[in-house]
């Protein structure tokens, strides 16, 4: 496996970018470092961004040892060979971006799910018809690996909504009840048309239809397959890997 | 009846290990005529006699040093409140001067002293509740060497600080009470604290070095080691003779997991094949400990020290420094409080090891303890620090000293009857 090649077709070191600065964000959050600090605390953060940047390699392996058990080497292979158009590459250059925003957007989606939940409680029989921008919407989320994500930060506002409304955690179809299903179906489309529009956004307009188009068939769509699966073993990987950061840096 | 001749009240609360300290000047002031009296938790009554000192217990005895803020809070420092306040009520009833020694911001004594105009003469039984940014406790000393030292210095450690000085749990309870006394409202540590006229530290500068930015004025008296009255018991002695000197483990008060201390303390014994002392009133030894291995539940450091390898214990300040006086090295399994501290301190003088969270393990134990035990370096940094000791002293009559000094420069101190 060749990992200069790999990082470099999935554009690993744009990911590693966006977690090195989240890494850097969360240290001056937690040190009481303000916005514009003293000359001296700058150069600081900038000579620690340095060693943070010494853990690129080992970011760049982990997303590869997870890819190869998810894949095995020679399909991976095959994949990166594919993968080197100019649609796939657009989309793999912003979907780390995509992702990023989609998290750091979670509490003000947040806010807004809950009062959408809380009205269409009120409102026991509205349930519009998914229009067909919202079909496309829910069909590019899925495309693009993110409806799990989508589908699970629905459902923890439908649960909390149903929670504070009922009051009985321990209520067995709490969210498989018809109003549960309802409410959450409404909340995934909001996500949806949210991810929308940030996709079209960071991929750029005149792009989107060919982008859509590649995520849909193969080699792109097995990679995005393969990356959601390898997901949680990345996450924990990373997990002890910042922990690490930690450590060592600070 | 009334006397011009200051009464010396001593207020402290915690485990017994925070009060010995306080028993031991008040034995030493009494010794030199002075009256004194002690508000502490129950428990220190007998103690308190034996020494020829008056005694108020203000708030329950306290046995488990592991408890956290809040418990700590409503258990034993809000109960010492009334208590105290009705002590200082009977005593100014006696318009008799008073000089108060307390050794923490949370004593009630504090808020009384403000009221009644009596000074406070605080004591700091370690080094760590110093909030210095030149010399501030573990972890954040080692930072100030680091690649991020500047963010350290400039925003985290103030802003650190300022919000332990904001006492959130304490000063919202605290203010009420304050009020009752006539008293305003306070925001933060360092308000309480202006009763504060004098401060003493409880241990030697090798210990702590003054920081330039530590309160003043503040004086070191060096460690409280007052000399025992007690006698080892022959079955201790016994062992020794027959099986060399052994590692003592102790965990100290309160520590909840002593099964696995000591259980964990005889795989080292076994694996280095050493004999082990293990002390403590909680432990009931299992069958099988082996003859070179010795239960008590007590025994007095400072005579067991003399026959020990090796201490191995949580890393109490009275306890460090016992081992330090005995020149024997020390394994600090620290857990809370001034214990990471002391740890780091003992481990940076070259005395010994800390073990802390996931670093304290049975094999880092084993290995710390040899290394310990059988390091030419380590033995001659223990007796350096056990010669200091032997040169100085015991701390508790320059406390004393400082005491009467105090009263001689600053007293003496009518009370001022507020409304």
């Amino acid at each position: 496996m060749d990992l200069s090649k790999l990082a470099q077709l999935t554009h690993l070191e744009a990911s590693f970018s966006s977690i090195a600065a989240a890494f850097i964000g969360e240290v001056r959050r937690q040190l009481f470092v303000p916005e514009h600090a003293d000359d001296d605390v700058e150069d600081e953060f900038v000579a620690l961004r340095q060693r943070v940047d010494a853990y690129y390699p080992e970011f760049c392996a982990i997303f590869a040892s997870s890819l190869l058990d998810q894949l095995g080497p020679e399909r991976l292979q095959e994949l990166l060979d594919q993968m080197n158009t100019e649609a796939a590459q657009r989309y793999l250059e912003v979907a780390e971006k995509i992702q990023l925003e989609l998290q750091q957007s979670a509490p003000s989606l947040t806010h807004k799910l809950t009062a959408a939940a809380q009205s269409a409680l009120a409102h026991p029989g509205w349930s519009p018809a998914p229009t067909s921008g919202q079909r496309s919407a829910l069909s590019l989320a899925r495309v693009a690996g993110v409806g799990r994500t989508l589908y699970d930060l629905a459902q923890a506002v439908t649960r909390q909504v149903l929670l504070e409304h009922r009051g009985n955690a321990a209520e067995p179809q709490l969210l498989t009840s018809p109003d549960a299903q309802r409410i959450q179906g409404l909340l995934v489309g909001m996500l949806a048309g949210f991810h929308a529009r940030l996709f079209i956004r960071h991929v750029g307009e005149p792009h989107v239809a060919s982008v859509v188009a590649e995520l849909d068939r193969k080699p792109l769509r097995d990679y995005v397959s393969a990356r959601v699966s390898a997901k949680p073993a990345v996450d924990r990987a990373l997990e002890k890997l910042f922990e690490r950061m930690t450590r060592e840096l600070l | 009846m009334s006397s011009t001749k200051p009464r010396i009240i001593l207020a402290g609360i915690g485990t017994k290990g925070d009060l010995f300290p306080l028993l031991a000047l008040g034995r030493e002031l009494v010794q030199r005529g002075h009256e004194c009296h002690l508000l502490g938790n129950e428990g220190v009554e007998p103690l308190a006699a034996r020494h020829g000192l008056g005694f108020t217990p203000v708030t329950v005895e306290q046995t488990d040093n592991t408890v956290n803020s809040r418990e700590n809070l409503e258990h034993h420092i809000l109960p010492s409140y009334r208590p105290t306040i009705d002590h200082f009520r009977a005593q100014m009833a006696r318009a008799q001067p008073l000089v108060v020694v307390n050794s923490s911001a949370f004593c009630a004594s504090n808020p009384l002293c403000e009221k009644y105009g009596v000074p406070v003469c605080r004591i700091h039984l370690a080094p760590n509740n110093l909030r210095s940014l030149k010399a501030p406790p573990w972890p954040y000393r080692e930072k100030l060497q680091g690649p991020l030292a500047a963010t350290y210095r400039k925003y985290f450690l103030p802003a650190l600080f300022a919000t332990l000085n904001r006492a959130q749990l304490f000063i919202p309870a605290l203010n009420p009470l304050r009020a009752e006394l006539g008293l305003d409202p306070v925001d933060t540590i360092p308000e309480i604290d202006r009763v504060v006229r004098a401060r003493l530290g409880f241990f030697p500068s090798w210990y702590a070095e003054p920081a330039a930015d530590w309160p003043q004025p503040f004086e070191l008296a060096g460690f409280p080691l007052p000399a025992t009255i007690a006698t080892l018991p022959s079955e201790f002695t016994e062992f020794v003779a027959r099986e060399g000197n052994p590692i003592v483990f102790t965990p100290g008060t309160g520590v909840p997991d002593v099964a696995i201390f000591f259980e964990q303390a005889r795989q080292c014994c076994e694996a280095l094949d050493m004999p082990g002392v293990f002390l403590s009133r909680h432990f009931r030894a299992p069958k099988g400990l082996g003859s070179r291995i010795l239960h008590f539940e007590f025994l007095d450091l400072e005579l067991v020290l003399k026959h020990a390898a090796l201490l191995v214990h949580h890393g109490g300040i009275g306890t460090t420094a016992r081992a330090f006086q005995a020149g024997v090295p020390q394994i600090i399994r620290a857990r809370m409080y001034d214990q990471p501290d002391n740890g780091d301190r003992v481990q940076r003088l070259g005395v010994g090891r800390c073990l802390y969270g996931e670093d304290d393990t049975t094999e880092a134990l084993i290995a710390a303890t040899k290394h310990l035990i059988t390091s030419a370096e380590v033995q001659s940094q223990v007796e350096r620090f056990r010669a200091a000791i032997a040169g100085s002293g015991d701390g508790i009559p320059r406390a004393a000293d400082w005491v009467e000094r105090f009263l001689a420069k600053e007293g003496p101190f009518p009370p001022r009857f507020a409304s």
